[in-house]
Order: C-alpha cells, then structure tokens, then sequence
C-alpha cells in the first residue's frame, strides 16, 4: 500500500490528533437579514443530453439556430468561445461546400458532379459515424459507459460530457444513474467511495477512448468516405438514369409544352437587336455575315453554307456608290493594270488623268455621289473609256511626233479582265450602296420566326437523343451497355483470381472466356441457364428505350417488312424530326431559301440523301444498332459454341466437309465470333491452313465438354492463307450465320422480345457483311452478288467482340475490387483494433479512484 | 485519488525548470518560437499524449486532447493520399496512368489544402497586428503542475503552449501587465494598445479601458480565421486540381543529390505554378465553369478583406458599454 502524505504527516505528529472544539454557531438573525449573506448562485441548469436518431432533425435545426446566432454575435464582437468553436466547424463545412461547388463545375457528367457532394457529405458523415460506430457503441456495449455523452450547461450549449477530464460535470449524473453504470462494470456494491471508484473508472473509460478515436479517425474517415462513395455509386447511378430517362420520355411525350417551356428567340432577338444597331445602313461584307450567322448559329455546316449562298442570291450585293475615293481607285487600278505592260508613263498618266479631272469627268455625267446598280457597270464603263479616249487622243494631238500606241490594244487591256479583276468594275464596286431596310428586316423576321421555331423544336430532339443514346459517358443506352457488361462478367462467373489473371493481357481473357463458354456449353441446363440470364438483360434495354420512341430499321424488320416505315408508324422520334425539319424547310422555301431547305430536309418526305433530317434520325438508329449488335453477336458465340458441343459435324457450311477442313473451319469461326473484328470481314478472314489436305478422310471431327479435339488442325508444318478458295469464306460464313440457330437458343429466344432482331442481326450480317466484295478475294461473297455496303454498317454490325467487351469490364472490376480489398480489409483491421482495445481499457487498481 | 511524492530524498523535479519556466511565460511571436512551439506539440501529439490518454492518465487534460487533433489532420492527409493512390500501382498500365494523374493532383490539393489553411491565418492576423498593436496570436508558455502517478513520480511539471487569446472568455491579460517584466508601468503594453487604437494617451487605467476593445477585435479576428481559412483552403484544393500541374507532377523529384533532375523538377514546378494560377483564374468552358475559380479566388480574399475591416472598423468606434445591457433588472441573477 502506498503512503499517503497527510496520513504520513497524521501519523507523524509528536503529540498525535489534536482534537479542537468546533466553532460554535452563530445566527444573528438580523445581521443576516441586514447584509444578506444567505444570498447563493441560482441552481444550475445543466442536464445530460438524452437523444436519439429521431432527434437528429430538430438537433439539426436547433445547431443551425444557434449557428446563425453565433455568427451574429462573433461578427458584432460578442460571441463566447462556445460559439466561436461551432464556427470553426461551420468554416470547415463552407470550405467543404466550396470545394465541392468548385469540382462540381469541372465534372463533366451528372454523376461525377453529384460525386462531388456525396464524397464531401460522405466526409462529414464518416467524421461523426466512426466515433459512434466504432468507438460510442463498443465502449457502451463492453463497459455500459456512453463516452460520447453530450451535456447542456445552464446557458444551454451543448458540450462533450467528458471533453476536459480535469472538469467534468459530475453532478449531472444522479447518485442512481451512476450505480448503475458501477453495477455494469461490476464494482463491488459495498466499496467504501463507490460513487468516486465508479466516476474514476468513467473518466479513465472516457479518456483512452476519445485518444483512441483522435489516433483512429485520422484512417478512418478518408476510407469510411471512400467506401461509402464506391458502394453508393452504382446506386446513383441507377437514380440518375431513371431521373434522366424520365426527363426524356417526358419531351417526346409532351413535345408541345416542353418547346414551349423552352422557347428559343435568340434569332428574332439578335435580327431586332443589328437592326437597331444598323438600321438603313451600308449592307456591306461584315454586315451580310453578321446577319448570315445569326440565322446559321445552330445549322450544319453543309446547312449553313447554302443559306449563305440563298441570302447572297435573295439580297444581292448589286449596288454602289461613286464618290471621289473612286476616282482614285479608278486611277490606281488602271495604273496597276498597265504595270507590266510597256507602255510610255506619260501617256498612261495624260490618259487617265489626274483625280480631280476624273472627279470632274463623273460629276458632270451625274454619276459622284450617286447610287449604281451593277447593271449600270457597263454604261459607266462606256462613259470611262470615252474619258480616257479623249485624254488619248489630246496626248497624241500634243506630242504629234510620237509614234502612236494602238488605241484597241489599250481597251482591250482594260476590258479584258474578268468581272472580279476588272480595274474599272473593281473601284466601282469598292463601297456598297445595299442598305440593310425596313423591307428586307421585315422579310428576314418572318425567317427568324421560323428559325427560332426549328433551334426551340431540334434542341429538344438533341436534349431527347443526347439523354437517350448520345456518344456520350452517362446516357440511358451508356449506363445499359456499363450495366449489361457488369452483368456479363457476373453470369460467366468470374472468379477475382481470373480477373486479375486477364487484367494485363487480352489474350489471356480470351482464353480464360473461351474456356468458360466450352465448359457452359456442354451441359444443357448450364447453357440455358447462362442464356436466360443474358438475354433477359440485353432484353431489358426496352424498358429504357422504347422501340415506338427510337427504333434500328434494319434490326427491327418482322417477316421481311420494316414494321414501322412499311406501315406507316414512324417512331415518335421521328415523327417529330419529320415534323420539325420538314416545317422550317417549308417555310424557308416560301421565303426562297431552296437550297437551304433542300439540305434540311431534302426534295420530298421520303428523300434518303444526307440530309439534317436524315442524320438526325440515322444517329439514333446507328448507335442503337451499335449497342444491340455487341450484345447479339454474343448470343450468337454462345449458339455457335453450342452446335459446335453439339452437333458439330451437322453445321451447314461445316457438314460434308473432309476433316481437315472442319476443323479449320470450326476453329476459325470460334476464334472469329470471340475476337474477330470488322477489318476480319473486309479481307475475308485470313487463316494458315493445310494446302494439301487429306480430301478423302470424311470422318467426324471429335468434340469433347465443348471443345474440339483436333486430329489434323496444327498438325502440319508449312501452312498458307488460300485466298482462291473462295468456298471456304462462304462455309465459314454459312456456319456462323447462316442458318438456323440452335434449339436450345431458338427455344429461350422465342419467348423473348429479341427474336425478330436477333433473326435479323445474323441475316444482315450474313448479307451485308458477307455480301461486300474485297479485291483480292472479290469471289469470296455469301451471296450471288456483291451487295454495296456502308463501312458504317459494317463497323455497326460487327459491334464489340466478347473477349474485348468483357477485357475491359474485366480491368474495371478488377481495379474495383483490388481496391476494396486493400481498403476494405485496412478498414475491417482498424475497426477490429478499435474495438478490441475496449477490452484493454477501464482497468483501475483497486486503489485508483478512492479519493 | 492523490497519490504522495516519496520527498524522502527531496528529489522532487519540476521539468519545466529546465527550459527555464518558473511560472507562466509569455514568448515572443517569431518564426523561430513558432517552429519550436509546433515542433514540441507535434512530438507530444504524437507519443506522450497518446501514451498518457490510452493509460487513462489522471493528468491527461483539455489542452492534450486538443493537441492530439492533429493527429487525425496528418494521418487523415496521408491516409487520403494512399486511398487516390495506393492501388494504382495494380491497374494495367493505362489505367494507371490515369488513375495516377487523378491521384497525384488530389494528393496535391491535400498539401495545398494543409498550407493554405495554414498560411492563410496570417491574412488577418498579421493586418490586425499591424493596425492595433494586438498580436492574437501571441503564445505562451503555461507551466502545469501535475499529480504524480505513483509514489516514485517526482517530476511533476509539465509545460503546455497556449495563446494568450486563445480564449475569449477568459483571456489571459495578467501576462500583459509589464511589472513583472521590470517595467515601471504595469500598463504600458495596454497604454500602447489604447494609442494604437486612437483611444487616448496617459489613460488612467488604460488596462480597464482597453480590455472590452481587445476581446472584441480578437473575436471578431476568431470568426474571420475560422470561416477565410477554409476557404483559402478550398481554393488551394481548386488551385492543385488545374491540369499544368500534370507536368510537374511528371517531372517531380526530391532527389536533390541528382542535380540535373532535382533542377528541371524546380524550374517545372516553377512554370506549372505560374500556368495553374492563370488558369484557376481564367478558367474554362462555359458560364459557372469559366468563373469558378475567379468566384472561389474572390470569397476567399473578400472573406480576409471583410474579416480584417471588421475587426479593425468598429474597434475604431467604441460603444460603452451601458449598464442596463450589462445586468438587466428584469432578470434573475442570483438567489436571494
């Protein structure tokens, strides 16, 4: 036992205890009642904060009250340094929100602008959850201390209970309150000072703790922060897409009330606004192009360009002014003119006279300071040469000696030139005399009308498709492709060791995904199973985008016949584009702008030419048919791999081949499906194969689980690409798309919305792919013919492949996954420390705490 | 429980003797005192605080508990360092590229958000020293006597470096009283402050007079620290997130031992500095996004200006304090 000093110093005292008589007491009443020395401190007011989750919104409330209040008092000088902490805090969130609104401004996409504010909220929550979680909850559940108690003084500021250990509010906690607290830390009910073992036993609890939280918090928050934001991201994802989706749904739907919503009036404002500024003025060069690029702001480019070429046909530049700049002009540009051409300086100079003789010459004949039109150019140009004759011949009349130069060859100098080198057409032309007036802004405002109408009806066709289907990070149709991917690598069952296998090298993914389509494709159940799976989520692109909104002609044929244009039910999308385009073609028509309306929306309804309205409605058609065909040519692997587990020696365009060249053929159509891209099909597939086989050995090939065993493929050293077998490419074709499809695939795809597509996806690309012609194999086509294809179609069709598609989910998931892994796992070590250390913590010597 | 010192051998310590402090010390307010004041705390934050809180220490206090959040401010800025970075060295190696180029400049908006929250303090302290002659952030040195934590526990001092205004409430003027100093007037130091802020010379009891002026001016100087600090900070962060500090962030070394490297890192970073800074201001893209940094760039000066005009402005104008709004007579006070 220790010594104690005052027992020391008891003990040690010569006489020992000194037993002194208290002091009497002594009530003068009156003197008490005169100088009022009962008066005390009024009780205090304080009291322990009992809340829970459901007081959180009026703790909020409350907090931002006494926030507002606080910034009152500390910007006028008296605020208290309760107050001046809560601003502290406040300055970090303002800070945090500024941030945030900074990095928001940067992103590009919804999504990444919202992830700025969810990682910033996700912040602050993971500073205030991880003490709760992590510290408040195990402390409570292992000691029965709340060490996150909150306690209100007598001014009502709401304070950590145990915030300094040297003061801690003891008399909050009733005598009751605090046995129990002992009982559950399992103090000796009669221990002498119980009360005192039991606060001390709390302080100690409460002390290790809040420095285990300032040691812990520090990794806890950034990854707490980031975990939440990486779980919830798929989430809002998903949020944001419906949100999104509906707002386009919701324009095609009520197209009227959202252009109306969203009038545009830039083109009549801006005409108003240059006709103010040049009302009656010189329609010159800059002016014309102002104007032109009011109305041309949205246009294509091709758009654009004609109605430049209407306006200067509509608004001519056919008048001029002659002032006396021309004289000199005219001067000048003869001079320049007869430079090079020999001719004695002096009767240049006599013939076309000084500026004030020419000013002179165009004043008497009533042209200075007068408007021309270009068809006066001629009589002028008469007028000038006579000028210059007269001068000519006054030359002559004065130097008689002189040998005369021919007065045809000088004409034919100066009227030779053509209309834009002419030296007399040029100065004449020099300064417009075109005005910009009341009658030509009355005709260009009924065009602008008309613009604004079409920028306010095409805008909204862009927000739809760019919402919808745009090339574009965060687009309905992007999130699906992400989304469907994701599924794809869930449904193949891969494992993370496989992915980080494949994350570095595509070719390992193709092997490791080969691999796993055999093995799928020899059980039965196993393969329907796998199919159901993806076509049902290739299918649930329809719930997003509606085949009566956008829909891909070629894909969407039923029987033979395009559903939509052969009955005459155009999607919605394009209903409004025909709407939209072929009103402002019309109306610019009227107006004589032919050529401007001829590129908008072409001749008539059904003009196929690169129109606006055309690549407007193409856009949307060729990214759908993009997408749809990435996901069809998998589901066409998948069937080919089937028949090949299958019925491999039944394939058309494999059956009655010798073995050799079944087996080339079946391996060149895998490796195809599963990594060929469009380049592949332009050159008709390039293979080494055998140039002798052995045509007599017409045994089977041997499949095994999905996988072919080879007898003769590889076999042979020395092998060659035969570019004149032109069978082998119509064989390989006819394999992988001609045909019908396997039962076990027919038989899930029939009960699917995607079997007329998928039908037409294997035709178009059994006759548009296979049907185009390449020089060196130009035999080499599927059909009788060549068919002309679009490199579009073919980029379109042939899609992503499979090893690809799934390579990069591959490498997204992975690096998704490995750094959940460190993170996850530094986070799970951190929180089993935190927590376990509860168990070190609140030993007290049986001695601590006595006082 | 107080436990006794064994005084047999009177071997009782006061540590804080040994770096001179007998009593409770004002220093002096320079870079020197600053980086050994900050150094001193970092070094406790990090092993005697800890030690002494996760033992339960009967003498672990307030001011330990306060200087221990730093802890969390370093460990979180590397922490959120390694959460942008660590992982990136497992992604293929355009992924990598990248991720990394995300993840360095985020890392570089930690450090700018830690140095200009850090500098930023200055924007109104130093302008309010400069107009007034108060220093609000003038530290001391508080000598604390401790309980022994057994019987063989003799050093029972410890020192703790606050500021002198560190509260509002209970400030601690006794350190300005310049007797102690050997001074003949007790009052010169608030005598100097009255001058300065033109309330009058030869005042009678200057300290009397000049102490409401005081606290108001520091609180006032509290509130603009807190709320410009961060937004200087946050526009550090926007400041690391412009793209010319890609180039630096190719080129960075420490190596100094590697001249030539150590040099071209310099000179990159001197131009990727120059070039962010231009395109913080001038921004890019359209509307919001063109004049973001100039809107961020401007709550932060404005928020310093603002601050500083508001702690020094009034202080020029005085109001008495009248004593109806100190005790008002329809309010119970004490219990008669």
């Amino acid at each position: 036992m220790k010594t104690n000093l005052v027992q020391n110093y008891i003990k040690n005292v010569p006489y020992g205890v000194i037993n002194q008589p208290s002091d009497k007491p002594y009530y003068d009443i009156q003197r008490i009642i005169d100088t009022k020395t009962f008066i005390q401190p009024l009780p205090g007011k304080g009291k322990l904060v009992k809340s829970s989750i459901t007081d959180a919104p009026s703790i909020m409330i409350k907090d931002a009250v006494y926030d507002t209040k606080a910034l009152k008092h500390a910007i006028n000088g008296d605020a208290n340094d309760h107050e001046l902490g809560r601003l502290n805090d406040l300055g970090m969130k303002l800070g945090g929100l500024a941030i945030a609104g900074y990095l928001f401004t940067k992103r590009q996409t919804p999504m990444t602008k919202i992830m700025e504010f969810i990682g910033l909220g996700s912040f602050f929550a993971s500073m205030a959850i991880w003490p709760k979680i992590a510290i408040q909850l195990p402390a409570y559940l292992v000691h029965g201390v709340n060490v996150q108690q909150k306690y209100e003084d007598s001014f009502g500021r709401r304070k950590p209970f145990y915030q300094d250990p040297q003061f801690i509010p003891w008399d909050l906690y009733s005598d009751e309150e605090i046995q129990k607290i002992g009982d559950r830390l399992k103090v000796p009910k009669n221990m002498p000072n119980r009360r005192d073992y039991i606060q001390e036993k709390m302080r100690k609890i409460a002390v290790q703790n809040n420095t285990l939280w300032m040691l812990t918090a520090g990794f806890a928050t950034p990854i707490m922060s980031a975990l939440i934001c990486n779980v919830s991201e798929p989430y809002i994802v998903k949020l944001i897409n419906n949100f999104r989706n509906r707002k386009a749904d919701n324009i095609i739907k009520d197209f009227n009330a959202y252009n109306k919503k969203h009038k545009e009036t830039y083109t009549a404002k801006n005409l108003e606004k240059l006709y103010r500024e040049h009302q009656d003025g010189v329609l010159d060069k800059k002016l014309r192009q102002e104007i032109i690029d009011i109305f041309t702001d949205t246009l294509d480019p091709i758009s654009a360009k004609h109605f430049k070429s209407d306006f200067n046909a509509i608004y001519p530049d056919n008048k001029y002014l002659i002032d006396r700049n021309t004289s000199d002009l005219i001067i000048e540009n003869l001079q320049n003119t007869f430079k090079d051409k020999n001719f004695d300086n002096q009767l240049l100079e006599s013939m076309f006279g000084t500026e004030k003789s020419l000013t002179e010459f165009l004043s008497k004949n009533n042209r200075l300071n007068k408007t021309v039109e270009y068809n006066d150019f001629n009589d002028i140009t008469r007028e000038l040469m006579k000028y210059i004759r007269t001068n000519y011949d006054k030359f002559y009349e004065a130097h008689p000696n002189l040998i005369k130069e021919d007065w045809e060859e000088i004409a034919d100098i100066i009227l030779s030139n053509d209309n834009k080198s002419h030296p007399l057409y040029k100065a004449l032309r020099k300064v417009s005399a075109n005005t910009f007036d009341g009658r030509m802004f009355e005709e260009l405002k009924e065009i602008a009308v008309s613009t604004d109408i079409f920028r306010t009806g095409s805008r909204s066709l862009d927000k739809y498709i760019g919402l919808k289907v745009a090339a574009a990070p965060e687009t309905v149709i992007a999130n699906y492709w992400n989304e469907t991917q994701k599924e794809l690598l869930k449904a193949f069952n891969f494992s993370f060791e496989e992915i980080k296998k494949a994350n570095l090298d595509e070719n390992i993914m193709g092997e490791i995904l080969r691999d796993k389509i055999e093995t799928v494709v020899s059980d039965e159940k196993a393969y329907k199973r796998l199919l159901n799976k993806i076509i049902d989520k290739v299918a649930s692109l329809e719930k997003d985008i509606n085949d009566k909104d956008i829909v891909s002609h070629i894909l969407n044929k039923h029987d033979g016949k395009d559903f939509y244009s052969e009955q005459k039910l155009r999607t919605s999308f394009e209903r409004l584009t025909d709407k939209v385009f072929d009103q402002y073609a019309e109306a610019l028509k009227e107006k004589g702008f032919t050529s401007t309306s001829k590129a908008i929306a072409g001749v008539n309804v059904s003009d196929s030419t690169g129109t606006s309205k055309n690549i407007m409605k193409a856009f949307a058609q060729e990214r759908l048919l993009g997408v749809k065909s990435a996901f069809y040519r998998l589901i066409n692997t998948l069937d080919f791999y089937r028949k090949v587990a299958t019925e491999a020696n039944e394939i058309p365009g494999i059956a009655g081949k010798c073995r050799t060249i079944k087996e080339e053929l079946l391996e060149l159509c895998k490796i195809t499906l599963l990594e060929g891209h469009a380049s592949d099909h332009m050159t008709k597939f390039y293979q080494h194969r055998n140039i002798a086989p052995d045509l007599t050995d017409m045994s089977d090939v041997v499949v095994v689980k999905g996988k072919v065993k080879n007898a003769e493929y590889g076999t042979v050293i020395g092998k060659a690409d035969i570019p004149n077998d032109y069978k082998y490419y119509k064989s390989a074709m006819e394999a992988m798309f001609g045909g019908e499809m396997h039962s076990d695939t027919y038989e899930i795809l029939n009960r699917s919305p995607l079997k007329h597509e998928m039908k037409n996806y294997r035709e178009l690309v059994y006759k548009k792919i296979g049907g185009w012609q390449y020089f060196v194999k130009y035999r080499s086509i599927t059909g009788n013919e060549a068919v002309s294809t679009g490199s579009d179609i073919i980029f379109n069709l042939t899609g992503v492949s499979p090893k690809e598609m799934l390579f990069k989910q591959g490498q997204q998931l992975y690096n998704t996954k490995k750094w959940l892994r460190i993170f996850g796992i530094a986070g799970a070590v951190l929180l089993a420390v935190t927590v376990g250390a509860q168990f070190f913590f609140g030993k007290l010597k049986n001695t601590e705490g006595k006082k | 429980m107080i436990s006794s010192i064994n005084s047999i051998n009177n071997s009782v310590k006061f540590s804080a003797n040994e770096e001179g402090y007998t009593h409770d010390t004002l220093l002096k307010n320079t870079p020197a005192t600053r980086l050994r004041i900050g150094a001193d705390k970092l070094i406790n934050a990090l092993t005697v605080y800890p030690a002494k809180g996760l033992k339960g220490s009967k003498n672990a206090n307030f001011y330990e508990f306060l200087t221990m959040g730093t802890v969390p401010y370093l460990v979180g800025s590397g922490t959120l360092m390694a959460v942008f970075n660590l992982a990136n060295k497992y992604y293929s190696p355009f992924a990598r590229t990248k991720a990394s180029a995300v993840g360095n400049r985020l890392a570089l908006g930690v450090l700018f958000y830690g140095i200009m929250k850090s500098v930023s303090k200055s924007f109104i302290s130093k302008p309010i020293k400069m107009m007034t002659g108060i220093d609000i952030e003038q530290p001391y040195a508080k000598v604390v006597y401790e309980l022994p934590d057994n019987i063989n526990d003799t050093d029972i001092t410890s020192i703790e470096h606050h500021k002198v205004f560190e509260s509002v409430e209970f400030p601690r003027w006794d350190l300005h009283y310049t007797d102690q100093y050997g001074e003949k007037n007790r009052n010169s130091y608030y005598d100097n402050i009255a001058k300065r802020l033109g309330m009058g010379k030869n005042l009678k009891d200057s300290d009397q007079e000049v102490k409401p002026r005081i606290k108001e001016i520091v609180i006032k100087a509290s509130v603009a620290k807190s709320i410009s600090s961060y937004l200087w900070a946050a526009t550090g962060v926007a400041f690391a997130f412009q793209k010319p500090w890609e180039k630096y962030l190719r080129t960075m070394t420490f190596k100094f031992w590697k001249k030539r490297e150590f040099l071209k890192s310099l000179e990159t970073f001197k131009d990727s500095f120059a070039e962010s800074a231009v395109k913080l201001y001038k921004g890019e893209g359209k509307k919001i996004s063109r004049h973001a940094g100039k809107v961020l760039i401007g709550a932060a000066l404005l928020s310093s200006i603002a601050g500083v005009m508001n702690a020094v402005h009034s202080s020029h104008k005085p109001e008495k304090a009248k004593m109806s709004d100190v005790i008002k007579k329809d309010k119970e006070y004490i219990k008669a």
